[in-house]
């Protein structure tokens, strides 16, 4: 159950990545504007294109019309490609689109030729080059455009052409193909594909869009602090939530029990964040010197030993915060039904003290439900790191997935999320496991299954 | 008799009531933005031409008491329509998924086909050929774009259900067919929505979207947590269709809808408003977060008040008083939620 799953996963990740308004290639197009040459332009379009697949198609297969280009993933810059789709769903004829932009070119090498590095020269390549990307809603602009590099160069065959395709395109009869559908097969040769192989073959997530280095590359080094916090801090909850459960659920009504109850649904209530900051404004806080005894961001080991430990001691502290109410409302609530079975009498009845039937008969039992929380709460320490790495500055996946979202950086986030996910899934396919090792009524069901 | 019983109600649920209050003092000191007027993060109990400001002033010379009642309105505000309007979704959700529960539907493979092709023309029909109607549309106002959507939506849907009728009509014809349940598939897939890490994917798509607008945030937190509602009242219908009352109901002759809206909503209501008092909370918790880190820009809510004063730790009190404020609510929502475990309880 768990493949299609992730399956599916990856494939919302991909289509939703798709969206994105941002083109890798922008850089290049203003390299285009300032008059870089030809083919550098060319070089750099077409090591991009390589590097983010841009000049493949998107999917496996795509629905469209019959008169359809075949082959409009060529065009590698988003916006254009954009517009010439906007130009053929308005018009409805891809030939007289293809000679309209066809002409264009034309235009553009005549312009080019020319080597006009004046004002006016600059500001008709800028108008030439967006009568390849206007965008949809703003396709009326494109005879006034024309009119405009008209008046700025007059007598040139090559405008002239262009105004005839353009009328030709606007005049174009309506085809009936057009209402004809049809399925396109890609073949493997897609993104889609590409990314998905990359990811299973050779763990490549693609490449940053930030410095075209792949986004895997630090990968381990982010995920290794996570993990260690995370799991450190799992371990030392469910530990503090045994213990702490075990005493509520013992018969007597102390003070401090009653006052520890009460304290267990105030932390619950208090956020991630805010334990965070009271944390730091008074364990950190320069201002207090009496208090002031943790550094106030995550220190590597190597300069400092012993400040390393102590920089670990909050985030710890804010990790454990976030699960020890539940854990241990849990264990006290599973213990206490325990507790009132017959078995429990006849361990009584046998002289057993309190301590020895919590820890030897009742604690076992209670254990299950406890392993059917850990998937809820690896979901919950997955979400939570990114709060508690920003407070506290440690370098882990959530701290870099904010990261990325400043920078804009889209493959960088995919790899961050589709990975979490992977592992929220994995933790519930252990969780399952777990569950069925421990109870064996639950192995006979599904065996009987 | 009446006037104890009165007492009794505001004593078992002043958890509700104070929040109610709150929630109404905040619309009444919160009702307009507030303004810089004073100096700058005042300390609490500082006098400003005579004038007590008894939290102090925010870093931007806001009253720190009027900057808590306008963020919290706003936060609570949005957290409440939104546990609302996904409680609504989970329900008929929940409700829906109950009914197909033990239900087995016959397919036969002309259906199948029927729906694979009608998909394919809808999708056509619907969606591809309609793109720049739908994109032309975007431009003049969202009523426009639902507008379009809509009469895709219809198309897509109408064309599919047609297809997929006349598979089954034949397959009918031809008697060839198989019984399949859909229960376990829709399981399963609300099992795969509620695992995703919920704050990752939110970040995700706002990167994507480059949008950081408390609608968006919120329609998210909403997708992405009514499933957990609508598998509850799912197991709560369940449990309940199998009592005898139910049987006896149907034995007069009632139709399942009456049935559920008579006698299943109003027994299974209590435990649902116990998870939902908990779903306002963890709402309010994911708002304030993401606030926290940023992705809200277009409102100042609690989170934002609190992440403007962090890096400040000479002016402790402005992150502390906020999440007071913040607290409060939490605790209240907590208390009210367990009220209502044992009033159902008891019930």
């Amino acid at each position: 159950m768990i493949i299609p799953a992730i399956g599916l996963v990856s494939w919302l990740v991909f289509a939703i990545s798709l969206n994105q308004p941002d083109d890798p290639l922008d850089e290049v197009y203003q390299q285009m504007l300032n008059g870089r040459s030809e083919v550098f332009v060319k070089g750099k379009i077409k090591q991009k294109s390589e590097l983010y697949h841009l000049n493949k198609p998107s999917f496996y297969f795509a629905i469209q019309s019959v008169n359809a280009p075949d082959t409009l993933h060529h065009i590698v810059f988003k916006r254009e490609r954009e517009s010439a789709e906007a130009l053929f769903y308005r018009f409805k004829n891809w030939v007289n689109v293809h000679l309209f932009r066809q002409s264009c070119y034309e235009w553009l090498t005549v312009l080019r030729a020319k080597k006009d590095k004046s004002l006016r020269g600059k500001n008709q390549l800028r108008n030439s080059l967006n009568l390849l990307r206007i965008p949809a809603e703003k396709l009326d602009q494109i005879p006034l455009l024309i009119a405009e590099i008209k008046t700025a160069y007059p007598n040139e065959t090559a405008i002239s052409s262009l105004e005839a395709s353009w009328r030709q395109l606007t005049h174009s009869p309506n085809s009936f193909s057009f209402y004809v559908p049809r399925m396109k097969w890609n073949g493997w040769d897609n993104q889609y594909h590409l990314w998905l192989s990359g990811i299973l073959g050779c763990f490549d997530f693609g490449a940053s869009l930030l410095n075209e280095t792949p986004v895997a590359d630090n990968l381990g080094y982010y995920l290794g602090y996570t993990l260690r916090f995370t799991l450190i801090s799992l371990l030392i909850a469910y530990g503090l939530a045994i213990i702490l459960g075990a005493w509520l659920a013992s018969a007597s009504q102390k003070l401090g029990q009653r006052l520890l109850d009460k304290g267990l649904i105030v932390l619950d209530a208090i956020p991630a964040f805010w334990l965070g900051t009271l944390l730091l404004l008074f364990f950190t806080n320069p201002h207090y010197p009496n208090l002031n005894i943790f550094p106030h961001s995550y220190l590597p080991y190597e300069r400092l030993p012993w400040k390393h430990f102590l920089s670990m001691v909050l985030p710890f502290v804010a990790y454990v915060a976030g699960m020890l109410t539940v854990l241990t409302r849990l264990v006290k609530t599973s213990l206490q039904q325990i507790l009132a079975e017959d078995y429990i009498r006849t361990a009584k009845a046998k002289g057993l003290s309190m301590r020895q039937i919590i820890w030897k008969h009742g604690l076992r039992n209670a254990l299950i439900p406890l392993v059917a929380s850990l998937a809820s709460m690896f979901t919950f320490l997955v979400s939570g790191s990114v709060i508690i790495e920003e407070i506290f500055n440690i370098p882990g996946m959530g701290s870099r997935i904010l990261q990325s979202l400043l920078n804009g950086d889209i493959p960088a986030i995919m790899m961050f999320f589709s990975l979490s996910a992977v592992l929220t899934m994995l933790g519930y396919l252990l969780t399952d496991l777990l569950y069925q090792w421990l109870d064996p009524r639950i192995r006979l069901q599904s065996l009987k299954k | 008799m009446k006037g104890e019983e009165r007492n009794i109600a505001i004593r078992e649920w002043w958890p509700l009531w104070t929040f109610l209050l709150i929630y109404l003092c905040t619309w009444i000191w919160g009702y307009s933005a507030p303004e810089s007027l004073f100096p700058n993060h005042l300390p609490p109990f500082s006098q400003v031409n005579g004038e007590t400001l008894f939290l102090g002033t925010t870093l931007d010379g806001k009253s720190m008491f009027h900057a808590i009642m306008y963020g919290g309105r706003m936060s609570l505000g949005w957290s409440l329509a939104t546990t609302a309007s996904l409680g609504l979704l989970g329900i008929c959700v929940g409700g829906w998924m109950s009914f197909l529960a033990g239900d087995q539907k016959q397919y036969g493979p002309f259906q199948l086909i029927g729906t694979l092709i009608g998909f394919f023309l809808g999708a056509f029909y619907g969606f591809v050929l309609r793109k720049y109607d739908i994109l032309l549309a975007s431009e003049s106002g969202l009523g426009n774009v639902l507008g379009q959507l809509c009469l895709s939506l219809i198309l897509f849907l109408g064309i599919a259900i047609l297809f997929t009728r006349m598979g089954k009509w034949l397959d009918k014809k031809l008697e060839f067919q198989w019984a399949f349940s859909w229960e376990e598939f829709w399981l399963w897939a609300l099992q795969v929505l509620d695992s995703l890490p919920v704050l990752l994917l939110i970040i995700t798509l706002a990167a994507v979207f480059q949008e950081r607008s408390i609608g968006l945030i919120m329609a998210l937190i909403a997708l992405t947590s009514w499933v957990q509602i609508a598998l509850l009242t799912r197991g709560l219908i369940l449990k309940e269709r199998d009592l005898p009352y139910i049987e006896a109901s149907t034995m007069l002759g009632y139709s399942r809808f009456y049935i559920f809206r008579r006698h299943l909503l109003p027994n299974i209501m209590p435990a649902i408003f116990v998870v939902l008092a908990l779903t306002i909370g963890r709402v309010i918790v994911a708002e304030s977060s993401l606030g926290f880190l940023g992705l809200v820009e277009d409102m100042e809510g609690l989170g934002k008040l609190l992440s403007i004063s962090r890096p400040k730790p000479q002016y402790p009190w402005l992150g502390i008083l906020p999440g007071i404020f913040l607290i409060i609510v939490l605790l209240l929502i907590h208390v009210a939620g367990e009220r209502l475990k044992l009033f159902g309880d008891k019930k």
